[in-house]
């Protein structure tokens, strides 16, 4: 499980976490909703473990985060997060196959092709495993992006508004997508979105304002 | 709209403010070419003038000169006295000594009667006016001070003279270096003959005189002084362009450097370019600004490079003058003053080239919407401008071989200079196909993680890479086909001096190993010849003349002695002719004499009043004006009797050289003679052409350098292109030593590319070097031997070198701002 305690995060003058607390169950699909600038993203990064945690406590399934900083925790990223991109960053001379195995061999693991096989039937893309991202459209992107995200077999999958660059269909594709993997695989999932419609899609919806969460 | 002005203070001063190594290092690129060149400019410049200068300062207003070989009789001076009624003349006579192991140039005048020819100023400003006892030599020289006695050695004979004065000028020039001048009277009874007269006549009589006095004396050769000059402006053109040629390399790379930096800048800059477009700037003030901004890197950096230019220069003057000395005179060892030209010439090729190098950047930079290969997410790959590149790299291809082609039929040597441009052409449109080929290979060989982002990175910034590789590829070719002509032209000279040189010792009476100077007396031959050591001796005499309008080097020996025992490498004719040269009153020339004068075996070369048949075509290195080699005999028969300049010692089976010199030294003590065994001749040769090339090897070190900052620049420049990436990477797991591996993989990459070309350019481009343009600019064969040893320590060093270089962006990669880069919010 996820466990948050008084949370402050500062970037010079502005503070965008002022003691944030909450605590998510283990395969929870958790929707984080607040406008922008209310810190629901300040606090996806400090989960995903790419920024630090300036003070409180934070701990994801028993890996402390707090007090470490960002080139300590690439352990901690490999074996316990992945991350889904607004903007999907895939590498764009990679195929769809080569994005979703990236992580498999930037971390020295071994590829499984039935398990890769298996995200791409998941996810939806098995004729398109080949293709490169500019030959997809936005949707097949982020569906990708999923499949990346699950390839290491993570603990918790953050998405930081991931339909934000679909239109409202394709958007729903995506979280319907977000779900059954959720469901399937039991992964944890936290997706902050701002969207009442994206939020829908979650167990629970966790709202946040000026830094900290409403309970 | 704002104006370009307005744009360039917006775009260029604010940026730089901020980012202050960005204008450090292009003003460092542009500084370190503009060094280099002008350094080069400088020296070669000064070279040339200090050689002029010698020529004009011992010629004083004479512009006409006759030397006789033999000289002339004192007596045969009155038949010249017809020159009274439209000029002036002076005898003088030219020959060299040696004092302390250092070789002097006597130069007898008289100095009562020469005054109207030259005129000799001591250190208190007066002219000599009455003939003395001593001799005069140039205030720097290290003989001694005036008063002093100084023992001389002329024709192994030593001779006491004092110094009587210091010449501060002559003619209003300074004296050459290594100069002692003395009153005819001094030196008539010991060169027995005058070398020739300096002639002064109205110019429009220049002709006549010249043509009279060549009846009257046809064996002399009668030089204006243009003529002369002529032949120094040939001797240095050699080395001028070999210095050019890698000063061209140096400002290219610079150019590269500074290329890459902006490039980088401009993508920096995206932002700020875009908004500017969107306030209402034109494109068009865009790409000025950003010229402008190339320009005033290369004024500024030019400032820089101009002085760095001029204290590199003065170092190397110093390396350089020693080496020409040697062989020509100089009148100044230190680079004592500049040429102005040379200074801006160099200064504004740097602000040319780095205003070129800047012109990419810019029109990519001005692209409304910002250029495609600067927006996030657009591959640079395609497949259309691969096969471009393919089209016209096969174009350049055989284009290349079609000058080779036209070298031979014309025998010209600008079509060697064409297949040179058009090679440089042909590795730059080569450098995609090659880079996607091996990116291609190593997916196919390996699957690893570092192998999978290294060639999509390549591939998405196929563009910037692949002119990288290009400006790399030139760096290594060149360099590489440089070192190739350099050794193989060292081994070809190795092998010649190895075959020529068979004689166990070598004798001359001057202790200079580059010049045989001075004969050797008569009563040494005798101690020689009974030596009881010696098996037998063979003498060499040499001398120029002009043959068909061409100095031509003669030299005699006893040819059926020499040849028995130095076989020679024949380019024509039959071998068994070289020992019946004197049997059949023939010749054996050079090859370089055959290329010059368009003779070979069979034909009949002309000297004098005499006709000779050329028996053999021989290959010889000893000179670039071409060498023709008769035996003693038909040279007594054309210059009358000349004591040797240089004898060849062959001793008795079962005698070692080392106890035969000291032998020898001790029967030769009452004389000077320098005594050299066969090895030593050989190393000092090698020693003297390794000295000249010590130049060409410092400037391929300072290539090898720019080329390490081209790598690290461009590195950084796709990183910084790539933030977002990188934060991706790091966000699904990737260590720090994760990403130095990809980053080194693709600098593998970049070098590997480089590298692989850089072997075929440097093929073609030494093949051009050696088989077309020393070929028809000399006339000599250089056998080609690749010193593989030292090309593939060359390759192994910038493997090493791509390394390093990945090490450097890492810095960058460490400081990554995560979630702000993973966003997209810069760049």
């Amino acid at each position: 499980m996820i466990q948050a305690t008084n949370l402050i995060k500062t970037y010079g003058s502005y503070t965008a976490l002022s003691g944030a607390s909450c605590s998510i169950p283990a395969g929870e699909f958790l929707a984080i909703m607040g406008e922008s600038g209310s810190g629901k993203s300040t606090f996806l990064n400090l989960i995903s473990g790419i920024d630090t945690v300036d003070s409180g406590s934070l701990s994801v399934f028993g890996n402390q985060l707090d007090g470490k900083p960002v080139n300590d925790l690439h352990e901690y990223r490999r074996n316990f997060v992945s991350i889904i991109f607004q903007d999907f960053n895939l590498l764009p001379t990679l195929t769809a196959w080569e994005n979703v195995i990236l992580p498999l061999k930037l971390q020295g693991k071994p590829v499984d092709p039935a398990w890769i096989s298996f995200l791409f039937e998941e996810v939806g893309l098995t004729s398109r495993q080949h293709k490169l991202p500019e030959t997809l459209s936005g949707g097949e992107n982020q569906r990708v992006a999923i499949a990346r995200a699950l390839a290491v077999k993570p603990k918790v999958l953050v998405a930081d508004e991931p339909t934000g660059s679909l239109d409202s269909r394709t958007g729903r594709e995506v979280l319907d997508l977000l779900r059954t993997v959720n469901w399937d695989l039991k992964v944890t999932i936290l997706m902050a979105t701002h969207s009442k419609t994206a939020s829908e899609f979650a167990d629970r919806i966790l709202r946040i304002e000026d830094g900290r969460f409403l309970q | 709209m704002m104006s370009v002005f307005q744009v360039f203070k917006v775009l260029t001063f604010h940026y730089y403010r901020r980012f202050k190594l960005r204008w450090i290092l292009c003003t460092a690129g542009v500084a370190i070419g503009v060094a280099v060149a002008t350094s080069i400019n400088l020296t070669s410049d000064r070279a040339v003038y200090s050689f002029s200068e010698t020529l004009e300062s011992v010629t004083g207003t004479a512009n006409l000169q006759l030397t006789a070989d033999p000289g002339l009789s004192p007596d045969s001076l009155w038949s010249a006295s017809w020159i009274w009624k439209v000029g002036y003349y002076s005898p003088f006579i030219q020959t060299a000594g040696t004092s302390k192991g250092k070789t002097y140039r006597l130069y007898g005048f008289d100095f009562v009667g020469d005054r109207r020819i030259r005129q000799l100023q001591t250190l208190q400003n007066d002219s000599i006016k009455t003939s003395v006892n001593g001799v005069f030599i140039p205030v720097d020289s290290p003989l001694g001070n005036e008063g002093d006695t100084v023992t001389i050695v002329i024709n192994a004979v030593r001779y006491q003279l004092i110094i009587a004065g210091k010449v501060s000028a002559i003619s209003g020039k300074l004296p050459p270096r290594n100069a002692i001048f003395a009153d005819l009277s001094l030196l008539l009874p010991i060169t027995k003959t005058v070398s020739g007269l300096d002639i002064s006549v109205p110019a429009d009589s220049l002709d006549s005189v010249k043509n009279k006095l060549q009846l009257q004396f046809p064996t002399a050769r009668i030089e204006t002084l243009n003529e002369r000059k002529q032949t120094t402006a040939e001797l240095f053109s050699a080395f001028r362009m070999n210095l050019q040629a890698l000063g061209l390399i140096a400002l290219l790379v610079s150019a590269y450097l500074v290329y890459n930096t902006l490039f980088l800048s401009v993508i920096q800059r995206r932002q700020t370019i875009n908004l500017l477009l969107s306030l209402g700037s034109h494109r068009r003030s865009i790409f000025i600004a950003l010229l402008v901004e190339g320009a005033f890197f290369g004024t500024i950096g030019g400032l820089f490079g101009l002085a760095a230019g001029i204290l590199l220069a003065s170092l190397t003057y110093s390396e350089v003058s020693q080496t020409l000395t040697a062989v020509f005179q100089l009148s100044d060892s230190q680079l004592s003053s500049f040429s102005w030209m040379a200074l801006a010439g160099s200064y504004l090729t740097g602000i040319i080239f780095a205003t070129l190098a800047a012109w990419y950047p810019a029109w990519l930079g001005s692209g409304t919407p910002i250029s495609r290969s600067l927006k996030r997410g657009q591959s640079e790959f395609s497949s259309a401008r691969l096969k471009k590149s393919v089209i016209i790299g096969v174009s350049a291809l055989l284009l290349v071989l079609f000058s080779v082609w036209m070298a031979s039929v014309a025998e010209n040597p600008l079509w060697g200079y064409a297949g040179v441009t058009f090679s440089i052409l042909m590795l730059s449109f080569l450098a995609p196909p090659v880079l996607i080929l091996l990116t291609s290979l190593l997916k196919k060989l390996s699957s690893a993680g570092e192998i999978l982002l290294a060639t999509s990175s390549v591939k998405e910034h196929m563009v910037k890479v692949s002119i990288a590789v290009a400006a790399l590829t030139m760096t290594l070719s060149m360099a590489g086909a440089v070192g190739i002509m350099v050794h193989s032209f060292r081994t070809t000279l190795d092998d010649w001096l190895t075959r020529s040189i068979v004689a166990d010792i070598y004798l001359k009476s001057s202790s200079d190993p580059t010049q045989l100077v001075g004969t050797i007396n008569p009563d040494v031959m005798a101690i020689l010849r009974n030596h009881p050591m010696t098996e037998n001796v063979i003498t060499l005499r040499t001398t120029q003349i002009k043959i068909d309008g061409l100095l031509t080097d003669i030299g005699a020996n006893e040819t059926s002695v020499y040849f028995k025992a130095s076989p020679a490498d024949l380019v024509a004719g039959n071998p068994e002719n070289l020992g019946l040269l004197q049997k059949k009153g023939g010749v054996a020339v050079s090859e370089v004499f055959a290329n010059k004068h368009h003779l070979t075996a069979g034909d009949t070369v002309h000297i004098r009043q005499y006709a000779y048949p050329i028996l053999a075509v021989y290959r010889n290195y000893s000179s670039d004006r071409g060498f023709l080699l008769m035996d003693t005999l038909q040279f007594s028969q054309l210059f009358g009797y000349k004591d040797p300049t240089a004898a060849a010692v062959f001793l008795k089976p079962g005698i070692s050289s080392d106890s035969a010199l000291l032998s020898l030294r001790d029967s030769l003590k009452n004389f000077e003679m320098d005594l050299s065994v066969n090895k030593d001749i050989r190393e000092n040769a090698l020693a003297i052409f390794d000295q000249t090339f010590r130049m060409t090897r410092i400037l391929q070190l300072i290539s090898f350098f720019i080329a390490l900052l081209a790598v690290i620049t461009t590195l950084s420049s796709i990183i910084l292109e790539r933030r977002k990436d990188f934060a991706t990477l790091v966000s699904l797991g990737s260590s720090t030593f994760g990403m130095y591996r990809s980053l080194a993989m693709e600098s593998l990459i970049l070098t590997g590319t480089s590298l692989i070309l850089a072997a075929a350019g440097s093929a073609v481009l030494s093949a051009l070097l050696i088989q077309v343009i020393n070929r028809y600019s000399f006339g000599w064969t250089i056998v080609t031997d690749i010193p593989f040893g030292e090309l593939a320590f060359t390759g192994v060093v910038m493997i090493l070198v791509s390394l390093i270089a990945a090490a450097f962006p890492m810095k960058m990669i460490k400081k990554l701002n995560l979630p702000e880069n993973l966003k997209g919010t810069i760049g």
